[in-house]
């Protein structure tokens, strides 16, 4: 039976070929911009090396401090975090490390711009970086002040073409480093790790980071399993807000949030960090409506051609009804047949979202950006393309079983 | 006639219904995307105010700062200058004697948030029960021949206000327009009455200043001027040194500049950056985003287009026995395609006019306050044009198809 619809939806393909070729130009077309939505939105937030273990993985990113007539809003400062936030329960692992700056070097009569990261041991445990050659640098390296670097491939080319680097000694802000590693590029979009070149925290130039409540610093925090993230949250919570702060009379609360990646976007686009409440449901809510608004135009288009297609196959539906067939097998057959047209749209628009993929990373508008098709791109893409089948065959095929079968019969609309 | 087509139209309500919210659809997305591109251009051609080639952008960063955000409301209580603040001052006048004597350096002056530097200082206040919010700069004597800015009214401060018993500001022609209709600007007071600091007294009007590039919109822009031989409680370090450089400077001298400044302050930070390349990253997201936008309205009005073309094409071959009955009474071709275009002009009449409510309500709610309500209108207008010309010319092909029915065949056919 239905290896028998199949047949009759690809004649029913074939007979007109330009509205096969305006509906599968509209279905290709629709996911192609929403699989290279969803790929943004995957190389953001999912897991994904050098992240590997996101899932387990909360992040303190900002922190507010209050006064009666003064809101400052930074990263938490290392004084901080040093002093309250190293013995959290359920914490597997801890690191601490600065966001990126723009350092610059002059080597040979060239200026090169790279991204200095600052870290302590911990980060090359925490986070899964691929190493090229060398290794990473250790807590040891970090409590001595070693100046030591990790320079990611781009870096490697910049300093020294092709060669190999360990061992020899790049200099970054005024600094010189020796360069114990050479991982490969990390895309922009990982906000965790991402920099050209890691050096130990102790480099900093002057010891006051020290003992700064507020500063450029982050916190990676490696839970034992998902299950610890509310009692490290409510335990952070409860540090931030008890921490003693260097100047009373100025500043009289500190608060923030350890907190995964998705909940501090959330936070940011929601009305910046001053907002307390971090609404992750929202701006989930904000990604799909914008998609479903995107959708829109696509899948009216749709309906309305599979609409007026219906009438040119009211004799078939007719001769069917007539037989008996139910109203139920006729919406089944033909939402089947709306499905099946739009797989074969989704594929073409794989190919499509991959060549588009592979376009934006050589273009490099974003550095480092490596986009490839991965499985759960491809589950969601799958997903959306079902749907969107659904979505727009569900009502033509509702208004086809209502047919009448004398009318349908006689050639009739209504 | 008219009414003769609309009661056509009504009596296919509901096949008509989902034409008209395919239009709908169609007629939003024109309208998000003629609205953004009206703004952008619009905006666009509005003059700078400043010339950015060959300046070069230097962020000096102190031992022991953080990359805060500050955000004051209210004003602190006087107090003396802090001793850290005044040895940072006085640092950095050293600095720009330092780089002034450097071959290819030209004009030295100081900053705290420069064109495309990422910081920005706003403050508002109520004054005589209007609201004056704007964008403040504190800037030495210098700044305006580095930037090159044109000083419509009054004069740029200068050396001869060091005696003068208010402090003396330079704003922008658009927030003069705004603040003094009519009157003269120079010597009015901007200052919040409440604020029982120096009055901040106008005493020169420039062009304009749009801090951030061609496309975002021109804030009210307040100057005040710095000064770094003294130090009282309003006077902070700057954090940029905006210099202007003969013109085909190179890495060589941005090199030597860096080691001076290195040599100078040896636990500081510095970042040299080219205001034209700091012109073109800002201006890239926009770039990105009008192109983007472009692309994905232009596939889209296509595939409805052609979806629209196939659902009126089908409607005609349903129609023919319609047709062929007023070929034979006596409608000419012309009849024809006025019948089929006015039909499908009613439809969209009827589909943009609830759009037109919809979009409305934009300028009416100020739902985005600092689009002009100008700008709207002209959205408006080009979504109506494109929409027309788009349904007229997806209606063209099936009312040609129609006109070619002959009323012998369509009579006979069955």
């Amino acid at each position: 039976m239905f290896t028998h619809y199949l047949k009759t939806a690809y004649k029913v393909f074939l007979r007109r070929k330009f509205f096969t070729g305006i509906s599968l130009f509209a279905i290709s077309f629709t996911l192609i911009v929403l699989m290279v939505v969803v790929s943004f939105i995957d190389h953001t937030f999912g897991a994904m090396a050098p992240e590997k273990k996101l899932d387990r993985m909360l992040g303190v990113f900002i922190m507010t401090m209050r006064g009666e007539n003064m809101i400052m809003s930074s990263g938490p400062g290392y004084g901080f975090l040093d002093r309250y936030c190293r013995n959290i329960p359920g914490v597997e692992k801890i690191s601490f490390c600065t966001e990126p700056r723009l350092a610059q070097s002059y080597w040979n009569g060239e200026k090169i711009k790279s991204e200095l990261k600052r870290t302590d041991g911990a980060f090359w445990e925490i986070l899964d970086f691929t190493f090229l050659e060398g290794g990473p640098y250790s807590d040891t390296d970090d409590r001595n002040a070693a100046a030591v670097a990790v320079i990611n491939e781009a870096t490697r080319r910049k300093f020294f073409g092709g060669e190999s680097a360990v061992g020899k000694t790049i200099e970054a802000d005024g600094q010189r480093f020796r360069v114990v590693g050479v991982v490969a590029n990390v895309p922009v979009f990982r906000r965790m790790s991402y920099a050209d070149i890691w050096v130990p925290n102790s480099t900093i130039k002057s010891p006051g980071y020290k003992t700064e409540t507020l500063g450029p610093f982050n916190a990676l925090i490696l839970a034992r399993s998902r299950a610890d993230f509310p009692l490290i949250k409510s335990e952070f919570a409860s540090r931030a807000r008890q921490a003693e702060l260097p100047d009373p009379k100025q500043f009289q609360t500190l608060a923030g949030e350890a907190e995964t990646f998705f909940e501090f976007m959330s936070r940011i686009l929601n009305g910046g960090p001053e907002w307390e409440q971090s609404r992750p449901n929202r701006l989930m809510f904000a990604l799909l409506l914008g998609m479903g608004l995107f959708m829109m135009l696509p899948a009216i288009n749709l309906i309305n051609l599979n609409v007026s297609r219906i009438l040119e196959r009211s004799s078939e539906i007719g001769v069917r009804k007539a037989f008996g067939a139910s109203s139920w097998t006729l919406v089944g057959q033909f939402v089947a047949e709306n499905v099946l047209l739009t797989l074969v749209g989704g594929l073409i628009g794989f190919v499509g979202a991959i060549l588009t993929l592979r376009a934006i990373t050589e273009s490099g508008v974003f550095p480092y950006a490596d986009f490839q098709m991965n499985y759960r791109i491809f589950t969601y893409g799958f997903g959306l393309t079902l749907f969107f089948g659904l979505l727009s065959g569900v009502y033509p095929a509702w208004k086809m079983s209502r047919l009448h079968p004398v009318k349908a019969l006689k050639g009739g609309t209504r | 006639m008219i009414k003769h087509y609309f009661k056509l139209a009504w009596n296919k309500k509901r096949a008509n219904f989902l034409v008209m919210v395919e239009i709908l659809a169609a007629f939003l997305v024109v309208f998000a995307v003629a609205t953004l591109a009206t703004y952008s251009t619009n905006n666009y051609r509005q003059p700078l105010g400043y010339e950015w080639n060959d300046i070069w952008v230097i962020q000096i960063v102190p031992p022991n700062t953080r990359s805060a955000s500050v955000s004051s409301s209210g004003s602190p209580d006087p107090k003396a200058p802090d001793p850290v603040e005044v040895a940072k001052i006085e640092k950095i006048r050293q600095m720009m004697a330092a780089i002034r004597e450097i071959d290819g350096v030209e004009i030295v002056s100081a900053a705290n948030s420069p064109a495309f530097g990422n910081s920005t200082n706003t403050h508002n206040h109520m004054k005589d029960g209007k609201l004056v919010a704007y964008e403040i700069d504190r800037v030495t004597d210098s700044y305006k021949d580095v930037m090159k800015f044109q000083v419509v009214r009054g004069r740029w401060f200068s050396a001869a206000d060091d005696g003068v018993s208010f402090q003396p500001v330079v704003i922008s022609q658009n927030a003069a327009e705004e603040w003094f209709p009519g009157a003269d600007p120079i010597g009015q007071d901007i200052s919040d009455p409440n604020d029982k600091v120096t009055p901040q007294r106008v005493v020169g009007v420039i062009s304009a200043f749009r801090k951030n590039g061609e496309y975002p919109s021109a804030a009210n822009f307040v100057f005040e001027r710095a000064r770094l031989d003294m130090t009282n409680r309003r006077n902070w370090a700057p954090n940029w040194l905006v210099v202007r450089v003969r013109p085909g400077t190179t890495a060589a001298t941005e090199e030597q500049v860096l080691r001076r400044l290195q040599m100078e302050g040896k636990d500081w930070s510095f970042e040299i950056q080219r205001m034209d390349r700091m012109r073109e990253e800002a201006n890239r997201p926009y770039r990105i985003l009008l192109t983007g936008a472009t692309v994905l309205a232009g596939f889209l009005l296509l595939m409805a287009g052609l979806g629209l073309t196939g659902v009126l094409w089908q409607n005609v071959t349903q129609r023919t026995r319609e047709i062929g009955v007023r070929r034979a009474q006596g409608a000419t071709i012309r009849d024809i395609y006025l019948q089929i275009l006015g039909e499908l002009l009613f439809l969209t009449t009827f589909g943009v006019s609830i759009g037109v409510l919809i979009v409305i309500q934009f300028p009416i709610l100020k739902f985005i306050g600092f689009v002009s309500n100008g700008v709207y209108l002209i959205g408006i207008g080009v979504s109506l044009v494109a929409i027309y010309l788009l349904t007229l010319l997806c209606g063209l092909y099936p009312s040609w198809l129609a006109t070619r029915v002959q009323p012998a065949a369509a009579l006979h056919c069955d």
